[in-house]
């Protein structure tokens, strides 16, 4: 009997569509499971450790010729990636570990090898930076090719007799790169995350990945199965019907045609048909993605969300430490601007070591700008001094998050004028004149929107959250999903009324919300008269699309009638019914993705 | 013995590809290269030591080089770590 067809969501980590037979790799095709202890007689030790020697030779050799090969299916540093590993083979605390155990234990190589990797793997999987966590699995995947090497297997990638759709519930870089891309066509996985190298590579071989599969799902998949991988909408059809299919092939095509115009069209103008500009900046959680700025045509970093710098290992970063990481990024953004905002943490994300005091309802408590100025002043200035420091380097614009009065703007200035002070008595190097603006995130800020305008620099209107605030519904919470609409005429009333403000006020206003990276809403912020859009990297071709195909006048009137409508859904086809007239490749390629 | 201070300036921090260049660094010189950090003192040219650092972005370590080449291995260490590694430039 025909199984289902069953759509499942997942995070997209590489755009594309692929449609094929699944092929699951098992636990890895480089199987990394314990081996079993042996004890070793004396006379075995030595030659127990010769063998070792030769089997990190062997994996040395093998690594390099991969290494060799990829460089020449990848113009990208990718393969550089494979430097860390052949380094970690020669490493001399590694070596003198296993050594040291197989001849105090008497245990064999196998063994001890595992038992060495997995002390060091095990201690950075627990590591709070995200990076360094990646890197177990670095160090995981190397270990399986020592151990298949003293286990005498030969290891081959899985004998795919055609193109396959990768299933498995983590790959390594390794198994990444020896697969693709003649015999894969999508990523299916259950760990990983955008920035795992596993996703970068299937990024630099334009092959489609999601992430976030579950178990489950995996391990039911059989041979046969087929599959869509929607890398454009983050979704997993299992056994799609003959017109899903179908569907998803036209669409494809489409989208491949569509993401290579997109990819040439990066250095056009992010302009509309009758010469309107809007600025496409990038959102960054690290200056990782900075290079990417360039890549997709991005006039800027719109967003520079500061918490990884505290969420890391290192406990609470000091005014130094702080001003090297800013200065670098402005240095590299070349003077085009770049917005750093201030230590927005509380809510779902508060460190313990930043401020603990269990809250009722977090989202409504100290955070943000309040938990600045209020909760942890001291980290405040640090962090107001190392960006006045770092602003003669670049362009910034400082940003406070969740601002709800206009105290907590003058405060905060008020604050800047006293640091500034600090800074000329000790002869310090800082920018007298510190661009600030107002993340606008709160209905009370909307509510006083002209009266903020007044006291700052620019806006930013956080999307996500201003639709939690209004609707009063928890983004978290599933049973109230519903109310997370961001086209309700009430928050495109908001924004309108925070660009109108600050036209009159002669500041500007940009999004930095979900709502700047989705082409559907392009039309009404450009029709709002929006200076700036700033989104992930993946979303930029597809907004700049939608911008150069309208003519503001277009954009203006939708907006008119988008604030008549009374519900999400009608506003929603206002702006479908206008792009399917004008861009009707975008609105495709989103029905694909469902939206 | 040349001891000075370094700091990780790349927003990353001291993951895979900057302790794959730094370890390639300190092996060019036959000096003893120690970076220490919260009283944890490892050899710059082990790979699995420096990961084990966890050395986030805004970090500052205290680098120890002992040798005959100690004045050029510290200065290349240090060129190394003022350089963001090479992930501040864009692209």
């Amino acid at each position: 009997m025909r199984k289902p067809e069953q759509t499942l969501q997942a995070l997209a980590v590489s755009p594309g569509i692929a449609i094929g037979r699944a092929c699951q790799v098992k636990g890895g095709s480089w199987r990394y499971e314990e081996p079993v202890p042996r004890t070793l007689a004396a006379a075995e030790i030595e030659p127990e450790i010769a063998r070792f020697r030769q089997a990190l030779e062997e994996t040395r050799r093998e690594l390099s010729e991969l290494q060799k090969q990829l460089k020449e299916h990848l113009n990208s540093s990718e393969a550089d990636i494979f430097d860390a590993h052949l380094l970690l083979l020669a490493d001399a605390r590694l070596l003198r570990d296993v050594e040291k155990h197989v001849r105090e234990e008497a245990q064999n190589a196998a063994f001890a090898f595992y038992t060495v990797i997995e002390r060091y793997a095990t201690a950075l999987a627990r590591m709070p930076d995200e990076y360094l966590r990646e890197r177990a699995v670095d160090i995981r995947d190397v270990a399986a090719r020592v151990l298949g090497h003293l286990n005498h297997e030969r290891r081959e990638a899985p004998g795919l007799d055609d193109r396959r759709i990768l299933a498995a519930c983590e790959l390594t870089p390794s198994e990444t790169a020896i697969l693709a891309p003649h015999k894969v066509l999508g990523f299916v996985l259950e760990n990983g995350s955008a920035t795992s190298h596993t996703a970068i590579l299937a990024r630099s071989m334009r092959l489609p990945a999601l992430v976030g599969v579950s178990h489950e799902v995996i391990e039911k998949l059989s041979v046969d199965d087929k599959l869509i991988v929607d890398g454009y909408g983050g979704r997993l059809i299992l056994n799609p019907e003959p017109r899903t299919e179908e569907a998803y092939r036209l669409k494809a095509a489409a989208a491949g045609k569509l993401y290579s115009d997109l990819q040439r069209d990066s250095t056009l103008e992010p302009e509309t048909r009758d010469g309107f500009r809007v600025e496409l900046a990038l959102n960054l959680e690290s200056a990782e993605g900075l290079p990417e700025m360039k890549t997709v045509g991005a006039t800027g970093v719109g967003l520079f969300r500061t918490e990884y710098l505290y969420l890391g290992a290192e406990g609470l970063p000091d005014e130094e430490a702080q001003f090297a990481v800013y200065k670098a990024l402005l240095v590299a953004a070349e003077e085009q601007p770049v917005v750093v905002r201030t230590l927005d943490v509380g809510g779902d994300k508060l460190p313990g070591s930043i401020y603990f005091v269990p809250e009722a309802n977090p989202f409504l408590g100290l955070r943000g700008v309040r938990l600045c100025l209020y909760g942890r002043p001291d980290l405040f200035r640090t962090q107001l001094r190392a960006l006045l420091r770092a602003g003669v380097f670049g362009n910034l614009k400082v940003m406070l998050p969740m601002v709800s009065t206009v105290e907590e703007i003058t405060e905060t200035k008020a604050l800047i004028a006293e640091l500034q002070k600090e800074l000329t008595a000790e002869k310090a190097h800082f920018t007298p004149r510190l661009s600030l603006g107002a993340m606008i995130e709160t209905p009370a800020a909307v509510l006083q929107i002209e009266q903020l305008a007044r006291e700052v620099d620019f806006f930013s209107i956080g999307t996500n959250d201003l639709v939690q605030y209004t609707m009063a519904a928890d983004r978290g919470n599933e049973r109230v999903a519903y109310l997370q609409q961001m086209s309700h005429p009430v928050i495109l009333g908001m924004i309108d009324r925070c660009i109108r403000a600050a036209h009159k006020h002669h500041i500007w206003c940009g999004v930095c919300g979900q709502m700047a990276a989705e082409p559907l809403y392009t039309p009404f912020l450009l029709g709002m008269g929006v200076h700036e859009l700033s989104m992930d990297p993946n979303s930029i071709g597809l907004v700049r699309r939608v911008i150069r195909s309208l003519f503001l006048h277009e954009a203006e009137a939708a907006v008119a009638e988008a604030l008549e409508c009374r519900t999400a859904a009608e506003t929603l086809a206002v702006s479908r019914r206008l792009l399917e007239r004008v861009a009707p490749e975008v609105i495709s390629l989103l029905s694909s993705s469902g939206n | 013995m040349v001891k000075s201070t370094v700091s990780v300036v790349n927003p990353m921090g001291l993951h895979a590809r900057p302790a794959a260049l730094l370890v390639k660094t300190a092996s060019r010189f036959a000096s003893r290269i120690l970076l220490e950090k919260d009283g944890e003192e490892v050899d710059c040219k082990s790979m699995l030591s420096l990961l084990m650092l966890a050395a986030g972005a805004g970090s500052e370590l205290l680098l120890r080089v002992e040798g005959a080449d100690a004045e050029q291995a510290s200065a290349a260490i240090s060129e190394l770590f003022a350089s963001g590694f090479g992930e501040c430039e864009p692209a």
